[in-house]
């Protein structure tokens, strides 16, 4: 017998309206907020209530995504909204708990804005503030707003829903049929259509088939995999179950870097929740259908994101990408079917349930669909998770949401795409961002990492910074990325020290092209990127240091030219 | 059946089985694709992007190692762009290597510097191949070579030399490494052991192994096969390197267990630098162990036997001339046949030797001295076999082949401690799990095979024949036998069925202590062919994610667990059955098959050097057969049945027999109760010990006769497997020692010729004379006299040898016995089971079982001549569990005694849960250690073959001084 969800929603609004009876103290406590001193604001508040016995719930919630402005932290009080403050410190936050729950002054020289609804008392809804403006928040929906260990919050606004509907109302293949129709291409880095990914898995030979979700999320600069999970985990679980459901699997893996506890904490609380609803396990909400979900630390190694070298990992096996094909669809784990998505496609998926493919088509471009969380972050002056319908401009995400760059800095580059990504010039600010633009700039999408270089940037130095991340990651395996990456990074380091000859550029455009056309797995195939597209667009920079033996941006030491 | 499709590669269109690598299809139409990590044994890798080819309509060019052909495929391996493009990757490969050579411009017209020239570029000594070990057999300079590369582009850092030398056998020098894996994966893959994997990440990966420990330390069993596979100098023989490179080599049988592997003895001169296998045998595959690999230093030992040698009247031994000795020795034998009759002499021959050797042996006891009284120590592990499978089947050896064994949907692998006993058919068992097969376990020990088994069965010491009859019980009483098998070829099912009654699984549980549920799922599993449900998978890793679809038949593989027991014949009687009620007979994959411990255990049989059986397994009391050979060796067949080993020194102690004449035996240290055997042979008025040593046996002779080695000699070996192989003389007879073929021959032809001249025959019968010029002419013999080797002669063994039956010279030879239905109805055998006769007690309560260990073999006349495996393992071991040793107040390596009833013996002690509580573990390989001399007097009353696997011992630490 189908589970009455609307039931079910009833009593997680009832639940969540008992906590809205009281004051509620919201306290950013994703690892960003931690990172910038949240666990000490949290600290002085219980002190604060403790002594002053004001009563007051604390809650911890995940990021809103402005980071810049970590800690964050929310008021609010019965009746009334709900209103952000940003770089709270421990005083600051004793003084609002005594400015505005003891007294009633909501401290509008403070806040950041009012986060639900209109203004309030002066302060502007926080959607008007020049981070927010524009932005359409479909997977970072929650972020920052419900309490990620408390399922409740999740299916009081909704969640769940597009679950019962894809069991109840929906076959399998009208749930592919809708996730083809909404465009939605993996947000892992590589745009795979979702969809049709599915549908290939769904109609391989062979069972049982596996799901597997994939929290790697070790792009450098890139962190919204890991905002995902520590602050709304029940949507990737529920979009999960739903591609277990369209695809016909029983059992899926949630890999997790094991670099991110909190994530793999607040995962496997949103887990234990979701299992006591009935929404994994046998038999999920009442249906035929059944889906176990197994959490995976990862074990410390970058490229066990890629998809055969996580089933590899799996397995009980050392991380390393294999060769393909055969392709995961057809054989993945235990050389079985098995599908492997990202959880920010994941997250999408809900909504693309419950609100349909075409209305998630119409959003992005012409062949990128939907929105995309961006990690903007660099030289400007606001930096954090921003979501933005994919074709948004560069200049655009630069200027008016990060707020261009510091007082007399210009802009050099901007790097996108995580370590793997490459280096646009100025000239390409007015390109719009979407899978295939950035890949014919020579950059690519990857996890959506924006890092803003300004003028006091050496070039050369920031590219061999990036390579040597990949250097540092290759597995190894292939001949092509394990000495290639090497090499590449050894005339850098030449080059950087002075000591850089003629010939050299020739020599790394040869090189960076060798190990994209021959490493076995897209980490070596993309490692030369921030090389190549540096070497494209700043070639001057690299003959400057190698000919005048002078770091334009005076970085370089150059010390092998005396 | 795979599907055919076609494709095109280089302008020629073929059609191919789908599933195929486009490096395959380019070697089967002989194009050439350069490889570094590619081995055709081995799972693609595609680490070395070398192979790289174009397929019209991909974006990248493909690595056709790991690339599968599919229907119309257009492939061009050859374009400018793809060689370039292997270029720049070879260049980038060669940047991390010693690379000065192989850029160099002389190279590039194909030379490569001779040995101590001058470097012209002045290139630093480490960075030329020609102080490489590896120098012109290196597949980095072969890939170099094709593709040319003579520009030095990637220059950079290379890897710190950096050489692990920790094992005696091979070195490794990860400087010169490719990392290729082929290694990591051999071992794994092939090998199954793992020893080594990769570690680290990017520039800093390397092969170690597990936990970076040395070699020795770690779980290497020192097979080499790494090092054979290694493409450049990573890993190098250290033998090379010390007595240099071979300049040709000699194709030959090993002469250790009884799978008989292939070799070929590597020469420099007339000197043994090396061993490598033979890639093209069925047998081993291009496979070795360590003893075959790198233990080979026994035959040119200084301690080597160089001349004949006799006792003097002051009981000294002094050396003599051939002449004087032979003519002692049949002088003696003579004089006791005169004064004592014909059977107060005995010949012991031995499985070592060739089967020419074996047969001349006999033919010297029969005809020469007039008496059966010839055995060998097959006797001791094989003579349950011979007597329950020849009686009841006709041959009396292994039903099936070792590579057959791949072929079997389920292994029972019983008292066999394979993977060291016999590690090249265990690779045959593991191959087979790999592929799909189902593995079941049974020895009251823990062996390592068991990391590859589904089931694993501990009974209780001598319980086996029990465990079988619970598992049959099972069989019946589910309806799992194969009725139709039965009814057509089985005999007394009425009697077995009652014999049945009294194990009921409960009660076969209580006395084997295996689980009532795992009796069960041993038997099902078994009995369906390995079609049972699966249980778990054995070792995610090892087993292949694409298994063979298997056939549903069961093979039974057992070994001395099951023969070294005073109830050994009803255990192998009850193999049988259980192979009989299931109709695993004559079918590809499934069988009986005991492995044999010597390298010609089959062979010394198959030749008659048993007190029971003529040549073939021919009945001594069979007249036809006696005329026949009456008619070709001009003489009267003794008619009395001989004594066998056990009985010899059982005469031998009565007083019947007064002369001995052992070949190639030391039962001073090989047979139970050594103080017996001592004892005996001390009594003797005549001793005769042909050997290549001076072993305990022969310091107590009066005369000793020094033979060679199986490199010294021409001859065949028979494995286990009834292959029939060709063992070829490599080097002259270290000193004066001298072929036994031709020892024997010669005492032959003098013991024939004084005959002659006492009563001179009337007609010369053509093999009267002893006149062989060659062991060639023996086996034409042998073939005459032998139905089952009439079809093998020498010139049909240059390839992979021919397994018996071979009855014409147009037969094939028969991998697998009764494919055409058994020769006869069988009776199951009702089944009895008796407890061990050895009971512990409180004054001596453990059980000793004795056995083998992969590092050494037999008496230590041949391992213990090796530097590398005593450096390894120099002694003998007590293997004891840890709960056992530290209620003992036992440590890991300390000295101790164990003591029985017959003696007492000093080791060293081993910590292992290998060994279950109350038992010990002890191989009989050591001189210091006899552990015969603690085993008792209990022989199996059927078939002689004595309880070497059971003995109730104590255990105590030894007090040092200081």
């Amino acid at each position: 017998m189908p589970v009455d969800y609307q039931a079910l929603r009833e009593q997680a609004i009832t639940r969540v309206r008992e906590k809205e009876r009281e004051t509620r103290i919201f306290v950013g406590l994703g690892t960003c907020g931690v990172a910038a001193g949240a666990r000490a604001v949290m600290a002085a508040l219980e002190d604060k209530l403790r002594q002053t016995g004001v009563s007051a719930r604390l809650q911890a919630v995940g990021c809103n995504g402005m980071c810049y402005q970590e800690p964050l932290m929310d008021i609010a009080k019965p009746g009334r909204p709900r209103i952000s403050y940003g770089r709270v410190t421990p005083q600051l936050a004793a003084q609002l708990v005594d400015d505005y729950i003891r007294g009633d002054d909501p401290r509008p020289d403070l806040a950041l804005g009012v986060v639900d609804g209109e203004g309030y008392a002066g302060i502007p809804p926080l959607s008007e503030h020049p981070f927010f403006r524009g932005q359409v928040r479909l997977v970072m929906r929650n972020c920052g707003l419900i309490d990620p260990e408390d399922i409740d919050e999740y299916i009081a606004r909704g969640g769940y829903a597009s679950l019962h509907k894809a069991l109840f109302e929906m076959s399998p293949q009208e749930v592919i049929a809708e996730v083809r129709k909404s465009g939605l291409r993996g947000r892992g880095g590589a745009g795979y259509p979702t969809g049709l990914k599915w549908e290939g898995c769904r109609g391989a030979h062979g069972s049982p088939k596996y799901l597997l979700i994939n929290g790697e999320g070790g792009d450098p600069g890139a962190y919204m995999d890991r905002a995902l999970m520590d602050s709304a985990p029940q949507a990737i679980i529920e979009g999960a179950v739903i591609a277990a459901y369209a695809i016909g699997c029983e059992q899926g893996y949630f890999f997790i870097r094991a670099e991110y506890p909190l994530a793999v904490e607040r995962v496997r609380r949103a887990l234990q929740q979701a299992e006591e609803r009935g929404f994994i396990g046998d038999n999920i909400l009442g249906s035929d259908f059944s889906f176990h979900l197994e959490i995976k630390r990862g074990p410390g190694a970058y490229v066990t994101g890629e998809s055969t070298a996580l089933q590899f990992v799996i397995e009980g096996r050392q991380g390393t990408p294999r060769w393909r094909p055969p392709h995961s669809i057809i054989s993945g784990l235990w050389a079985k079917p098995t599908t492997l998505n990202n959880v920010k496609t994941l997250s999408n998926v809900p909504l693309i349930i419950e609100r349909g493919g075409e209305w998630y088509a119409r959003m992005g471009t012409e062949r990128s669909r939907g929105t995309k969380v961006f990690a903007l972050v660099g030289h400007v002056q606001r930096r954090g998770l921003v979501e933005f319908p994919l074709g948004i401009t560069l200049r655009e995400l630069v200027y008016n949401v990060g707020g261009g760059l510091r007082e007399g800095r210009r802009l050099k580059a901007v790097q996108t795409g995580g370590p793997l990504g490459g280096f646009l010039s100025e000239a390409m600010l007015d390109m719009p961002v979407d899978f295939d633009s950035l890949k014919g700039a020579g950059s690519m999408m990857g996890s959506g990492g924006v890092v803003v270089l300004d003028d006091r940037t050496c070039i050369v130095k920031t590219a061999q910074h990036f390579l040597n991340f990949s250097v540092d990651e290759s597995c190894g395996r292939c001949s092509a990325c394990r000495i290639g990456s090497r090499r590449l990074s050894e005339i850098l380091t030449r080059i950087t020290q002075g000591r850089g000859r003629s010939g050299d550029l020739e020599t790394m455009d040869a090189l960076g092209d060798l190990m994209n056309r021959v490493a076995l797995c897209g980490l070596g195939r993309a490692a030369a990127t921030p090389v190549l597209s540096t070497l494209r667009h700043f070639r001057d920079e690299y003959e400057a240091h190698i000919y005048e033996k002078q770091c334009p941006a005076g970085v370089c030491e150059m010390t092998g030219s005396l | 059946m795979a599907e055919h499709i076609r494709v095109t590669i280089d302008g020629q269109t073929i059609e191919v089985e789908e599933g195929m690598t486009i490096l395959e299809v380019a070697r089967r139409v002989g194009i050439y694709i350069p490889t570094l990590c590619y081995v055709p044994r081995l799972e693609p890798y595609g680490g070395c992007r070398l192979c790289l080819v174009e397929v019209e309509g991909h974006r990248r060019l493909e690595t056709s190692c790991t690339t599968p052909v599919v229907d119309g495929m257009v492939i061009k391996t050859n374009t400018p762009q793809v060689q370039e493009t292997r270029r720049e990757v070879l260049e980038l490969i060669i940047s991390d290597h010693p690379y000065e050579c192989l850029i160099c411009p002389k190279a590039a017209e194909g030379n490569r510097c001779p040995p101590f020239s001058v470097c012209l570029k002045d290139t630093a000594v480490t960075d030329r191949c020609l102080i490489c070990p590896k120098n012109t057999r290196c597949e980095l300079q072969q890939v170099v070579d094709y593709i040319g590369v003579r520009r030095e582009r990637f220059v950079g850092e290379l890897r710190p030399i950096k050489l692990e030398r920790s094992n005696p056998f091979f070195e490794y020098e990860p400087s010169r490494c490719v990392l290729c894996t082929r290694c990591v994966r051999i071992c794994e893959e092939v090998r199954g052991v793992g020893a080594l994997d990769v570690a680290y990440r990017g520039f800093q990966r390397a092969i170690v192994t597990a936990y970076e420990v040395t070699m020795p330390d770690s779980n290497c069993e020192f097979c080499g096969q790494c090092v054979l596979i290694c493409p450049t100098a990573a890993l190098t023989k250290r033998s090379y390197k010390l007595l240099g490179w071979p300049d040709h080599s000699v194709r030959t049988v090993c002469p250790y267990c009884g799978c008989g592997c292939e070799i070929e003895l590597e020469l420099k001169g007339d000197r043994i630098v090396g061993v490598t296998p033979v890639e093209q045998s069925p047998v081993n595959e291009g496979c070795l162990c360590v003893k075959g690999h790198f233990g080979y230093d026994f035959i040119q030992s200084p301690e080597r036997l160089t001349q004949p040698l006799l006792r003097r009247p002051t009981g000294s031994m002094g050396p003599i001339e051939w002449d004087q000795a032979l003519d002692t020795v049949v002088e003696n034998l003579e004089r006791v046949v005169a004064e004592h009759g014909p059977d107060a002499v005995a010949v012991i021959s031995s499985a070592k030797i060739t089967n020419e050797e074996n047969y001349l042996a006999q033919k010297f006891a029969r005809a020469c001295l007039g008496t059966n009284n010839i055995d060998q120590c097959a006797q001791l592990c094989h003579a349950p076999t011979l007597l329950a499978l020849s009686s009841a089947l006709g041959y009396g050896a292994m039903t099936n082949s070792l590579t057959d064994l791949q072929e079997a949907g389920c292994i029972l692998v019983i008292g066999s401690n394979t993977t060291e006993t016999h590690p090249i058919a265990a690779l045959k068992i593991k191959a087979a799990v790999r592929h799909g097969a189902r593995l079941i376990v049974v020895n009251p020990r823990r062996t390592k095979l068991e990391r590859f088994a589904e089931l694993v069965l501990h009974p209780r010491p001598g319980t086996d024949t029990a465990l079988l009859a619970g598992m049959m019980r099972v069989i019946m009483e589910e309806d799992l036998y194969d009725g139709a098998f039965l009814s057509r070829w089985c005999l007394g099912l009425h009697d077995f069925v009652l014999s049945l009654q009294e194990f009921d699984v409960p009660r076969v549980s209580e006395i084997t202590g295996v689980p009532v549920a795992d009796i069960v799922a041993a038997a099902r599993l078994y009995a369906s062919g390995g079609e049972d449900e699966r249980h778990h998978l054995p070792e995610a890793e090892f087993v292949h994610p694409h298994p063979t679809p298997r056939k549903p038949v069961s093979a039974i593989v057992y070994g001395t667990g099951i023969t070294h027991h005073h109830g050994a014949l009803n255990a192998v009687r009850a193999l049988l059955d259980l192979a009989l009620l299931t109709g695993n007979l004559g079918k590809r994959g499934a069988g009986v098959n005991p492995l044999a411990g010597q390298n010609n255990v089959q062979g010394a049989c198959d030749m008659g050097a048993l007190p029971h059986f003529l040549p073939g397994y021919q009945r001594l009391d069979d007249e036809e057969v006696r005329t026949r050979f009456r008619r070709l060796w001009g003489v009267e067949l003794p008619a009395r049945p001989g004594r066998t080993l056990p009985e010899i020194f059982e005469g031998i102690h009565q007083g019947s027999i007064k002369a001995l004449y052992i070949i190639g035996a030391n039962p001073m240290l090989s047979e139970p109760d050594l103080a017996f055997v001592e004892e005996c042979l001390r009594a003797l008025d005549f001793l005769v010990v042909q050997d290549i040593t001076l072993t305990e046996t022969a310091r107590l002779a009066h005369v000793v006769l020094p033979g060679t080695s199986f490199a010294e000699k021409d001859g065949t070996f028979t494995n286990t497997e009834r292959r029939v192989q060709r063992v070829r003389q490599a080097i002259a007879p270290v000193g004066d020692s001298k072929p036994d073929w031709w020892i024997i021959t010669e005492l032959g032809r003098r013991f024939t010729a004084r005959r002659q001249d006492r009563e001179p025959a009337e007609s010369s019968s053509p093999f009267g004379t002893w006149d062989y010029s060659h062991p060639a002419v023996v086996m034409v013999e042998i073939a005459s006299l032998t139905p089952v080797y009439e079809g093998i002669g020498y010139e049909r063994l240059e390839g992979e040898g021919v397994q018996w039956p071979c009855t014409s010279y147009f037969h094939p030879g028969t991998p697998v016995l009764y494919r055409e239905g058994l020769p006869h109805k069988v009776r199951l055998w009702p089944l009895e089971y008796a407890p061990l006769q050895v009971q512990t007690s409180d004054e001596y309560p453990f059980l000793l079982i004795t056995g083998r260990e992969l590092l050494h073999y037999h008496t230590d006349k041949m391992t213990c001549r090796s530097l590398g495996i005593m450096e390894i393992r120099p002694e003998s071991l007590v293997e004891i569990n840890p709960e056992d040793a530290e209620a003992l107040g036992i440590g890991e390596r300390e000295l101790v005694r164990v003591i029985s009833p017959q003696g007492e013996v000093e080791a060293v002690a081993s910590l292992s849960d290998r060994s279950p509580r109350g038992t010990v573990f002890m191989t009989f390989h050591f001189e210091k250690s006899p552990v015969n001399r603690l085993i008792g007097h209990a022989f199996d009353a059927l078939s002689q073959s004595p309880e070497l696997k059971a003995c109730a011992v104590r255990v105590e630490p030894v007090e040092r001084f200081g």
